[in-house]
């Protein structure tokens, strides 16, 4: 009996030892990446693998659009909320454009109503006529052109989307935008920042022929 | 008016006379000086920047208020040099000049009037194109809609 009592310390060290030198309980899950590049949602979630461990080392494994992961349940967990955040569509922002010619001719247009009462509290042209409307869509990055008008008011606007914050009831698009007429130089070129729901309205003091081009630009954004 | 009097003068005057739509001793001198004209230019300039920045910094400033501020200006014995009254003033007269430049705006057809090189908002983010300055206007029973409006460098 003496004996196992001395055999108790030795045992329980011999416990202690495999215990400390025995990892956290791992698992390994596949995540499926549908929007995101799989190696920078890779990189995004780096920092939730533990390569480091001493033993039991977390990893991930880059497959065709998916990840495969390594880790402590608890990672596990978190990992798939970092995608569930993240691994979205990318938000497309739809702008609508109004060439807009300011004149003389005391002309009223009803499609431009709003547009047209926010000019006459700031210029003094007698007239405001619709040229033309464009629906223009793309998402970040992207570059889209169209051409709008008839006859001899025809106008090319081109409008590159640098940049899409937010979302649909608070976003903002970063546009580079240019237009003019179809045979001629641009009339208008600037980067703007519109506000999701707002209308920025782009003019300028040139003026081609006595008429003065304005473009009205109204932006939305859409989630696919 | 010789240049150096017209100096003094431009340190202390209301937008409206920089931007050469009022009628002035001043104004006389700015349309024949293209050296002053040049610093009144750059007068207004600065004093759309402090305006947004003003702006961006306390609780806008209503039309009442800049018109108000104005008047109090205009009632106001100039004073060469004085710059502390200066830089305040300006900023709320720079407003209300506008707003009183576009109440006086001709009604010829077609004419258009031309801001002076000021921006009246900080809320949107835009880009001049080379060689044009750009003037924003907010309007306020329209939040919904901001006018971006580019004129030459210089334009008179």
């Amino acid at each position: 009996m003496n004996r196992l009592y001395s055999l108790i310390p030795a045992l329980s060290a011999t416990i202690a030892v495999t215990a400390c030198s025995r990892g956290p309980a791992l698992d390994t899950q596949t995540f499926d990446v549908q929007y995101l590049n799989v190696e920078m949602a890779a990189r995004m979630i780096e920092p939730y693998v533990y390569g480091d461990r001493p033993s039991d080392q977390g990893m991930i494994s880059i497959g065709d659009n998916v990840l495969t992961v390594r880790e402590t349940p608890d990672n596990l967990e978190k990992i798939a909320r970092v995608l569930e955040q993240y691994d979205k569509p990318a938000p497309m922002a739809q702008l609508h454009f109004k060439i807009i010619e300011a004149n003389g001719t005391g002309q009223t247009d009803s499609v431009i109503a709003d547009v047209e009462s926010a000019l006459r509290k700031l210029f003094r042209f007698r007239g405001y006529r619709l040229i033309a409307e464009a629906m223009l869509g793309g998402v970040e990055g992207s570059e889209v052109r169209q051409e709008a008008g008839s006859g001899s008011r025809q106008f090319v606007i081109r409008a590159h989307i640098q940049d899409i914050r937010g979302s649909a009831d608070s976003g903002t698009v970063r546009l580079e935008v240019e237009l003019w007429p179809i045979t001629g130089s641009p009339s208008l070129a600037t980067t703007v920042s519109v506000g999701t729901g707002q209308t920025v309205v782009l003019g300028s003091s040139q003026s081609q022929q006595g008429q003065t081009l304005i473009l009205a630009v109204k932006a939305e954004l859409v989630t696919p | 008016m010789n240049c150096a009097e017209a100096r003094d003068w431009i340190l202390e005057a209301d937008p409206a006379e920089l931007a050469r739509t009022d009628d002035s001793a001043l104004v006389g001198h700015l349309g024949t000086c293209e050296e002053c004209r040049r610093v009144a230019n750059r007068i207004l300039v600065a004093q759309a920047a402090l305006e947004t920045s003003i702006a961006s910094s306390l609780p806008r400033t209503s039309v009442e208020d800049a018109l108000r501020a104005a008047e109090v200006r205009v009632q106001t014995e100039r004073c060469p040099r004085a710059w502390k009254w200066v830089v305040p003033v300006a900023a709320a007269a720079g407003i209300a000049g506008l707003l009183l430049l576009s109440n006086r705006a001709p009604e010829l057809p077609g004419e258009i009037w031309r801001p002076p090189p000021v921006s009246l908002s900080s809320g949107v983010d835009v880009e001049a194109p080379p060689g044009k300055d750009v003037a924003v206007f907010d309007l306020e029973d329209r939040p919904d809609i901001v006018v971006v409006w580019f004129f030459d460098q210089g334009d008179e």
